[in-house]
């Protein structure tokens, strides 16, 4: 009993949740390891984008020796915020306790950042990005270290040139790794802070989107009956929606807000959750073991919370990644149509702009057109693989189990040795 | 008729050959049966000899010679043009699962049509048409002329199979394989099926190969057998012989395991001291609702007027085929499904209209274990969770170590080691399965265990163990049982009363050893008969 007894987080004989071996089986694929690493470092990417892409030298030392950080002055609550939640995330992971509470402190404490960051981070209205460039120029500064893309998004040529447009890499003494537009700004820049609003609205508007799905899918599949009648009548009213006019008519009448695209495009793509949850739920209600669970006298949140949905979760998440690539060509659509955001870079918004110039230049479509396809391709092969992931029936599932059963011959052997042992 | 020589078949993803250097011989007009547990390669090589291995598997090696009309004939070498016309016309398949086997939107009558089409393009339709008739009429499918212009839906499971069978026969094959034909069937209906099969062998004069894992159809149809284990022929000879006398272990293993073989029972102390369960006059409809308004026109009586007593210590044996609402009596007295009629009372105390709080306490004491163990343990959870959880809500057990300790105990007692509370269901067989749901009932030190066809998912070696545990834990915890089950093996063996349930109603309710030997009702005896038992050919 003991030995039973003994610390199963050391015990080698503890075996794999299921969580863990969804996630082993999607790692097995190339295209889902190739997914996310392009997520992993696209995600990096925007978190980092005030220190990857800004005109603000990251350090100087004037000539009276004194060191500085301008970048720093021009931070906004937003980039000091997730700055905060990127520290703390490497601080966490290496922490020791249990996943979901370190998740939850996690939060917290990113949640308390934000509020701080707001109410103290006030960047400087007027921003003049020559000012360092010039300084330099005059020899101002002893030493110099500039960002690796040593241009802001909104960093125009009007200082410098009359005519903004420049291939990539057409003049020696300004590099723009690819190219420039209209007004002079790097492609590169603008392409580094866009992948901000893609990565956020795709996140952000699917968990909405899940949100309500499951909270609503899930009633309906219990209660059934009337409940289920009434919630799949409104699942047919919002499936009737088109997202797309809805939201040329909120940009008309609101004007344009990334928070209120989110909302919509949240709001709007709910239905198909809640009807795979709806499914789901109609289905698990069936089965033995949650019969089982309601014959034990288990309590109403567990059986719903315990015992189904994270039985019926998997199609859901399938459905989920699926869905952030489309919020993101939705974000991208309004964009390229004009109707997207004024001030801030997007990926959609720039490919407009490569429709809009006067000559055809292929690097400014080409760019954010890729940024966008690679994105959303990522998507679609994670999103692929977790199907295949959960999908008992996939080939390649078959083939790991084959080899876990293999792997644990002696274990099996044991088992069946000591019950026949027990019954002769 | 059929010569099989050496045949060895290997699958890409495994080392070890799923069949190896099986070989067999059937004569024209013979019944050869092949039998085996599940995963013993009995199917794997029925459809070696059809050639419809999928792609995961390799070429098999050895030789099939398949006789007949056309001569003889090597079907592992045929080019894939020529073997096609080999099956349905030499061959004929039937399957397990006639529910899906039938494709759903084209007529009885156009599906067998299709292999004549196939088979005999010199038939004109109208011949094509008569013959069609003329095999719907020999396997005896109730009016014809109707059925062949209907859907399969229309038709019940019995008629699917025999449809089934005028499929594979309307060619006039020279041989037919039959993958257990019957097991998804009632035991009347299977009765039926095995004897036309052996009739149309008789008047056809073709060869049979029949798969199957059950003894007791096998001592009633077949003429020789094979037994197969892990992809090896163990034995085969003649088929009463060879079950009365068995040379190989393993055949001998087998054999001892049906319930009629197992040692008896230990005895239970103190059974029957007082009644535990009194259920009387037990309703349970559904309504049938119809139209825009739902209105309610008719209702299904899925349990109608049922009435028993149980005692402690006693098992109650609930038979009946399937629909009959045995099982939905089960979820009934559990309260999963609402009785619409009837009183059911624990010790006293009216479960019937108990509110959920308390009826929630009072479930600790009346427990289920299903039939399906694939189903029945939730995935998502290792053992120890799924034990020590509803321990947790009936407050058994102060601590978590002292729940452990307790779940421990359990699993010992259905004979599993102690590092099954570390894993997960998925790294289980059927039959250990089903004994961790079994823990899982006894956690809550029940009065009452509600088993539903517990054993019918299970080989018959498994199912021995089963039952053996089931019987221990009965004599040391003076558990009470109502065994809801179709085999009437397992109820002679385990059970002290029986009720026997047709349509919803009681047809009789006796002890166990009187119904048998004098059944009262006719449905009782009709189904007694038609229950193929080995005992009774031997």
């Amino acid at each position: 009993m003991t030995e039973a007894r003994s610390n199963p987080e050391t015990g080698g004989r503890r075996s794999r949740s299921w969580a863990r071996r969804v996630v082993g089986e999607v790692l097995l694929r190339w295209g889902a390891r190739l997914g996310i690493g392009w997520i992993a470092l696209l995600t990096l990417v925007a978190i980092l984008a005030p220190v990857l892409a800004t005109s603000h030298p990251l350090l100087i030392q004037t000539a009276d020796g004194t060191w500085s950080m301008p970048f720093l002055r021009y931070l906004t609550a937003a980039d000091v915020t997730l700055f905060g939640l990127l520290a703390l995330a490497l601080v966490f992971w290496r922490l020791p306790g249990r996943p979901w509470r370190r998740f939850g402190l996690w939060a917290v404490l990113g949640a308390v950042l934000a509020v701080v960051a707001w109410q103290t981070v006030s960047p400087p209205s007027l921003v003049i990005h020559e000012q360092y460039r010039e300084a330099e120029r005059m020899g101002e500064y002893q030493t110099v270290i500039r960002a690796p893309i040593p241009y802001s998004p909104r960093d125009y040529l009007r200082d410098y040139a009359d005519t903004g447009l420049e291939a990539p890499r057409e003049d020696p003494d300004r590099v723009h790794w690819f190219g420039t537009d209209d007004t002079g700004a790097d492609v590169l820049s603008r392409m580094i802070h866009a992948s901000r609003i893609a990565l956020s609205i795709g996140f952000i508007a699917t968990g909405i989107a899940l949100g309500i799905g499951v909270i609503l899918g899930g009633l309906m599949g219990y209660f059934s009956g009337i409940v289920d009648m009434i919630g799949m009548r409104l699942v047919e009213i919002f499936e009737a929606i088109p997202t797309l006019f809805l939201l040329l008519t909120f940009v008309a009448f609101f004007g344009r807000s990334l928070y209120l695209m989110m909302l919509i495009i949240g709001l709007t793509s709910w239905s198909g959750y809640a009807r795979y949850v709806r499914a789901e739920f109609l289905r698990l209600r069936q089965q033995d073991f949650v019969q089982g669970a309601i014959a034990s006298g288990l309590s109403l949140p567990s059986i719903l919370f315990r015992h189904m949905l994270p039985n019926g979760i998997a199609p859901i998440l399938v459905a989920a990644s699926f869905g952030v690539a489309s919020a993101i060509l939705a974000e991208a659509t309004l964009s390229f149509l004009g109707l997207g955001l004024v001030d801030d870079p997007s990926w959609g918004q720039m490919l407009n702009q490569a429709v809009q110039s006067s000559t055809f230049n292929w690097w400014m479509a080409a760019f954010p057109g890729g940024a966008i396809f690679l994105t959303v391709f990522a998507y679609n092969l994670i999103g692929e693989a977790l199907r295949d992931a959960v999908d008992p029936h996939a080939r390649s599932a078959a083939r790991t189990a084959n080899r876990d059963a293999g792997a644990r011959p002696a274990a099996g052997a044991g088992a069946s040795g000591a019950t026949s042992g027990g019954v002769r | 008729m059929l010569e099989v020589r050496n045949l060895q078949i290997r699958h890409r993803d495994t080392e070890a050959p799923l069949v190896e250097g099986a070989s067999f011989a059937i004569r024209g007009g013979e019944l050869f049966a092949l039998v085996g547990e599940s995963g013993s390669g009995k199917s794997i090589t029925a459809l070696a000899i059809m050639r419809l291995l999928d792609e995961g598997f390799e070429r098999p090696t050895g030789e099939v010679w398949l006789a007949g009309r056309e001569g003889r004939q090597e079907l592992l070498g045929l080019p894939g043009a020529v073997m096609q016309r080999v099956r349905g016309d030499r061959i004929g398949m039937i399957f397990q699962e006639p529910m899906t086997s039938l494709n759903p939107v084209l007529t009885v009558g156009d599906q067998i049509e299709e292999v004549l089409r196939l088979h005999r393009p010199q038939m004109s339709p109208e011949q094509r048409a008569a013959r069609t008739l003329e095999v719907l009429r020999e396997v005896q499918l109730p009016n014809p002329e109707q059925r062949r212009d209907e859907y399969p839906h229309k038709l019940s499971g019995g008629q699917r199979q025999r449809v089934m069978i005028a499929m594979a026969l309307v060619a006039e094959p020279d041989l037919l394989i039959a993958d257990e034909p019957t097991t998804a069937l009632d035991v009347t209906i299977q009765a039926e099926i095995l004897k036309l099969i052996d009739h149309l062998r008789e008047k056809n004069g073709m060869a049979v190969l029949l798969i199957t894992h059950d003894f007791g159809v096998v001592a009633s149809v077949a003429d020789r057998v094979a037994v197969m284990r892990e992809g090896r022929l163990v034995e085969q000879g003649e088929c009463l012989p060879l079950l009365r006398d068995p040379q190989d272990a393993y055949t001998r293993k087998l054999i001892q395991a049906l319930p009629e073989n197992l040692p008896p029972l230990p005895p239970v102390p103190g059974a029957g001291r007082d009644a535990l369960l009194q259920v009387s006059g037990l309703q349970v409809h559904f309504p049938v609702l119809k139209g825009l308004m739902r209105r309610q026109v008719d209702v299904v009586r899925a349990v109608d007027d049922v009435s028993f007593d149980l005692e402690n210590g006693e098992v109650l044996a609930v038979v009946g085929e399937s629909g009959c609402g045995k099982t939905t009596l089960g979820r009934a007295i559990l309260r999963l499904i609402e009785p619409t009629g009837g009183e059911i009372r624990y010790r006293g105390e009216s479960l019937t209209r108990m509110p959920r709080k308390p009826l929630r306490r009072l479930r600790r004491h009346l427990q289920v274990v299903f039939q399906d163990p694939a189903s029945s343990l939730n995935p998502r959870l290792n053992v120890l969770t799924l034990l020590t959880e509803p321990m947790a809500v009936h407050g058994i057990g102060t601590d978590t170590d002292e729940r452990i300790a307790l779940a421990g105990r359990v699993l010992d007692q259905v004979a599993l080691p102690e590092d099954t509370l570390w894993r997960y269901p998925h790294e289980f067989s059927g039959g250990q399965r089903q004994r961790i749901a079994i823990a899982r009932a006894l956690v809550l030190d029940p009065d009452v265990i509600i088993c539903d066809e517990v054993t019918s998912a299970l080989d018959v070696s498994v199912q021995a163990e089963v039952l053996q545990i089931l019987g221990r834990l009965r004599a040391e915890r003076r558990l009470a049982m109502i065994f809801i089950t179709h085999d009437m093996g397992v109820v002679e063996y385990f059970s002290d009363r029986m009720l026997v349930m047709h349509d919803g109603r009681m047809e009789e309710i006796g002890t166990t050893a009187e119904v048998l030997a004098n059944p009262k009702a006719d449905y009782t005896r009709h189904l007694l008969d038609a229950v193929p038992r080995v005992s009774r050919y031997l």
